[in-house]
């Protein structure tokens, strides 16, 4: 029989009549607590809605900008930087991609979990990874994160430069034809 | 869409702890291999939709700096431009994270009893994510 790492018990008020929970918790000798969990995309849909209306779509929005800013600055920043060293826009993009993606794990991790149970706060989140499972748990992923990230990264940073390059000729285009 | 089980693995080794090998592993165990590619449907339409709504606002607020502010006022917009632009987005990439990771996360925890209730009396414990509906 397959268990799931200390899942021991179902949301209270799920009896065994009926074989669909919404929602499992995670115990507290588990990874964290309140995991919220959804088996299909109409269940989370569902739950999310009914129990929070619109504003629990954006559980985790905080943990969103906190992680999105930093990494986006950090992005166009070294991507700029680097492309002026190297003169290689596929390169310069891959570099960054992985880098970026690894080192800004930490903001990463506190997002996804604020985003998967019902902790709701940031500070909560850091001072439980920091003192229940140590310092280096920030770093878990991380290597997944910048495998994932920089590929997409080396796609989509010499695409924006293409198509902006692109935009810009046809705009210097049409001013042309114009004064003429 | 060919590195969203990257992603997968990601989520889950940021829940668990577990090592990348192991997180796979245990994803494809326990959901099979489609587990990898939980949670891609609102992620696809709804990171899609917000890259949109970022590039629109970006240079839609990026037209209106030119046309309002002076030259030297420019670069400064730009930062300002790029903030409303991520505000914009938002309205959409966070409910689209949000979905994707609890049925990213769902892949490993979601665990549940299926109780056969028929003449036999049997009782049948199954783990699964797939064969569900509210």
């Amino acid at each position: 029989m397959q268990r799931g790492p200390g899942l021991t018990d179902f949301q209270p008020g799920i009896s065994l009549c009926n074989p669909f929970p919404r929602r499992a918790r995670l115990s507290s000798d588990a990874a964290y607590p309140g995991l919220q969990v959804h088996p299909s995309l109409r269940s989370a849909y569902a739950h999310i809605w009914k129990t929070r209306g619109v504003l629990g779509f954006y559980q985790g929005y905080k943990a969103t900008v906190v992680r999105d800013v930093p990494y986006t600055m950090m992005e166009l920043g070294l991507y700029d930087l680097v492309k002026s060293k190297c003169h290689n826009e596929v390169l310069s993009a891959a570099l960054v991609g992985g880098f970026v993606g690894y080192v800004t794990n930490p903001l990463d991790i506190v997002k996804t979990r604020l985003m998967t149970s019902d902790i709701g706060s940031i500070t909560r989140v850091v001072r439980d990874i920091w003192t229940k499972e140590g310092p280096q748990q920030f770093m878990c992923g991380a290597l997944a994160r910048a495998s994932w990230l920089m590929p997409f990264t080396t796609m989509y940073l010499p695409a924006y430069d293409v198509t902006t390059r692109w935009l810009l000729d046809r705009q210097r285009a049409s001013t042309s034809s114009a004064e003429r | 869409m060919a590195l969203h089980p990257v992603d997968t693995v990601k989520t889950i080794q940021q829940l668990d702890g577990s090592t990348m090998a192991g997180a796979a592993r245990s994803i494809v165990k326990k959901s099979g291999p489609l587990g990898l590619y939980a949670g891609v449907g609102p992620y696809v339409t709804l990171d899609a939709l917000s890259g949109c709504v970022k590039f629109a606002a970006y240079e839609a607020c990026n037209r209106w700096a030119q046309a309002n502010l002076r030259e030297d006022q420019l670069p400064a917009a730009r930062f300002v431009s790029a903030g409303i632009a991520f505000m914009a987005c938002s309205v959409v990439l966070v409910p689209g994270e949000l979905l994707k990771l609890q049925l990213q996360s769902s892949v490993c925890f979601f665990v549940f009893h299926v109780v056969d209730t028929g003449a036999t009396g049997a009782r049948v414990d199954r783990f699964s994510t797939w064969d569900f509906s509210l």
